[in-house]
């Protein structure tokens, strides 16, 4: 009998190791850090200012808002919806998912939702590829100097741009920028000649509604880090806490954490899983289209139609300075000519209410959409219903970090705060 | 610690070498093994046979990845079969050849006979995982030869697009045809295990077999739920399509390592719940 139970213990042994050596690997990786203590402003003057920074490295995203479960397909085109819809049986159309047609909705979708993964290389400010590594595709957008290639393999199409070189006189333009610049920070006695200076304003200003703190030290894609934690002060705010990672040693910032009130889970994360700072190969910015893609070039003004652009400015200003009334009816005319007819529209004349009007400020902001502006028929379309909610006031589209509610009249409410706060701002 | 109240095995036994000789050689020579193969060689000529005579020019993105680019260039056939054979073909050859291992003797009355030779049921449990193994290699090279001789045959053959838009050359493109066999095969060597485990359980081999193909079903339904993403990364068809980053530029082996890393951990799990389970066993038949 003890010979068959010894035989039982690889059986046993095995099993239990595995599952144990799996649950203490991940844990001795988030090992204690303890770095020298550093205040909120020494860590942001930490923050990395070289623009010529070196990297490799892999980036994972992941939200998770609690958003209402879509019956939208992003793999789906519009003519696989309908032949779909066509097919279905009489009466069953509704089940058939719709496309998420169109891109922007597309990309909306994509940034509130789900896990995604991407790999950046960078070398300096003019060298970056970002690969977005889609389950069975990739899209690739890659910057060298002045030329610009987004590739997307899932519908094998390439746009290309190609910048135009940067003026001669760039530098006297930015020293004359900077320039104007401080002598308005003059005017408003506002001092920011050092970075220490600029990063202490910039808490000050900060503090009335964000509570700004340093947390404990971590380790982020294997280097140690700083986290500097924004709270909001607002309590109507659904934010719980941003949370910014920052590499102890090189200063980039790692990681993006946002923390919604009552959820355990982050809402949205953003952050490297693995970097390293070596230079990238040359080769992988040098790109080329590849055979059988279709090229889209998006025209770009050269410099001499930038200097053309800037000679006629200059005169037109001068122009209107001598004759305003003379201009005004001119360039009138000529968006008449183009197709635009803004008739004896006078945005003097628009009543309030007429355009978006924010209430609130820094977290507790809501933004009010009046009903002229809604497009028409939205509240009776099925993947409105499908999306939203009824609330008292009007029907509200929940997430865990931001609130959209649709009031019976029409009006369309949208803030990172609080169903209740949102209504409240509604009944005003 | 296994021996140590057996007098057998004090005397020095054989390698197991000659045994997985023989294993591998009444493998090769069952005309099922052949059937098998030749099956997952057909998955890659139909595919493009049907691509050459259909008239309809798929836009870029329709049909399984990669099928736009087959017309193009005959050398995605193979990786485009490979993405086809994956969640069932592959699986189902895989369970019937580690299926039968044990149980498969134990039904015909020969497992008896097979363990009076000096060799030790642990070295036996060991030939025939091996014998498996060769055959899931056998079976992902099948596939990727027959799709470059098919595609070759019927498309023109040039550098090879990479996801990333990067163009490599003819030659490259095959070294890294072969790295996908080698993943897609070290991919179903975790089901080989938990087969060899399924087929000490049982006497008959079509119950085995059937529990195989059920394991690595259940699997991969498991790893398409949001709801169970937590358990995702263990389970044993999570990194099934994982080689696809392997086509990609600049190639990212990662994913290659935690392929091996999974499948590493299920062999031993498996393995040894196989060799406790095979090593206690009464053998009746």
């Amino acid at each position: 009998m003890s010979g068959i139970s010894k035989k039982w213990l690889p059986g046993l042994i095995v099993p239990v190791a595995i599952v144990l050596a799996s649950i203490t690997v991940p844990l001795q990786a988030n090992a204690v850090v303890d770095l020298p203590d550093k205040t909120a402003q020494e860590v942001l003057l930490m923050v990395n200012q070289d623009p010529n920074i070196a990297f490799s490295a892999t980036i994972t995203k992941s939200a998770d808002l609690g958003f209402p479960a879509l019956n939208l397909s992003t793999g789906m085109t519009d003519s696989m919806a309908k032949s779909a819809q066509e097919l279905a049986p009489k009466g069953m159309e509704d089940f058939v998912p719709q496309a998420a047609n169109s891109a922007q909705l597309a990309a909306a979708l994509e940034l509130v939702s789900g896990t995604q993964n991407a790999r950046v290389y960078v070398d300096g400010p003019k060298k970056l590829r970002l690969q977005i590594l889609d389950r069975m595709s990739e899209r690739d957008f890659v910057v060298n100097d002045n030329k610009v290639w987004f590739y997307d393999a899932g519908t094998a199409t390439v746009t290309y741009a190609e910048l135009p070189k940067m003026p001669a006189n760039l530098a006297n333009k930015k020293a004359e920028a900077r320039a104007i610049i401080e002598q308005y920070l003059q005017l408003a006695s506002i001092d920011i000649s050092t970075p220490a200076k600029a990063a202490n304003l910039l808490l000050s200003n900060l503090d009335a509604s964000t509570k700004v703190s340093v947390g404990s030290d971590a380790k982020v894609a294997g280097r140690t880090v700083y986290q500097l934690i924004l709270e909001p002060r607002a309590a109507v705010s659904l934010v719980d806490s941003i949370t910014i990672a920052i590499d102890s040693e090189t200063g980039l910032p790692l990681d993006l954490t946002v923390k919604a009130k009552g959820q355990k889970a982050p809402a949205f994360e953003l952050g490297f899983t693995s970097i390293d700072f070596a230079k990238p190969n040359a080769a992988i910015f040098d790109y080329a289209t590849p055979p059988g893609a279709t090229v889209t070039t998006v025209p770009m003004p050269t410099q001499a139609d930038l200097a053309k652009a800037e000679a006629e400015l200059n005169k037109a200003k001068i122009e209107y300075a001598a004759d305003p009334a003379k201009m005004q009816a001119m360039i009138k005319a000529q968006l008449k000519a183009a197709g635009v007819d803004f008739g004896a529209l006078n945005l003097n004349d628009l009543k309030s209410g007429e355009l978006p009007y924010v209430t609130g400020r820094d977290w507790s902001t809501v933004i009010d959409v009046p009903a002229s502006l809604v497009p028409a028929g939205i509240l009776d379309n099925d993947t409105f219903s499908n999306l939203t909610k009824k609330v008292a006031g009007g029907r509200i589209i929940s997430t865990s970090l931001f609130n959209v509610l649709i009031t019976d009249d029409g009006h369309i409410f949208a803030g990172a705060v609080t169903i209740e706060a949102l209504q409240a701002s509604a009944s005003k | 610690m296994s021996s140590s109240n057996n007098p057998v095995a004090k005397i020095k036994r054989p390698l197991g070498l000659s045994l997985l000789a023989t294993e591998l050689s009444v493998m090769f020579r069952r005309r099922r093994t052949y059937a098998m193969l030749g099956a997952v060689a057909l998955i890659p000529i139909f595919l493009a046979i049907a691509v050459r005579l259909s008239s309809q020019v798929l836009a870029p993105g329709e049909g399984p990845p990669f099928l736009d680019r087959v017309t193009q260039n005959g050398l995605f056939v193979g990786f485009t079969a490979m993405i086809v054979g994956i969640p069932l073909f592959l699986p189902l050859t895989i369970a019937v050849v580690s299926g039968d291992t044990i149980a498969g003797e134990a039904g015909q009355g020969t497992l008896r006979y097979l363990l009076t030779a000096p060799v030790g049921r642990a070295r036996l449990l060991l030939v025939k995982f091996a014998g498996a193994a060769t055959f899931v290699f056998a079976a992902t090279l099948t596939l990727m030869i027959s799709g470059a001789l098919i595609g070759a045959a019927l498309f023109p053959v040039g550098p090879v697009t990479l996801l990333s838009g990067d163009v490599i050359s003819v030659p490259e493109s095959l070294l890294r045809a072969l790295l996908v066999a080698a993943y897609v095969s070290i991919s179903l060597l975790g089901l080989s295990a938990v087969g060899l485990f399924i087929s000490t359980l049982t006497d008959v081999p079509v119950g085995a077999m059937a529990a195989i193909v059920t394991v690595s079903t259940v699997s991969q339904i498991l790893d398409i739920l949001p709801q169970l993403s937590v358990i995702h990364p263990w389970l044993l068809s999570h990194n099934w399509l994982g080689f696809v980053s392997l086509l990609r530029q600049p190639m990212d082996l990662s994913s290659f390592g935690a392929n091996v890393l999974v499948q590493l951990g299920y062999i031993a799990v498996f393995g040894s719940l196989a060799y406790s389970r095979f090593t206690t066993k009464d053998i009746l038949s």
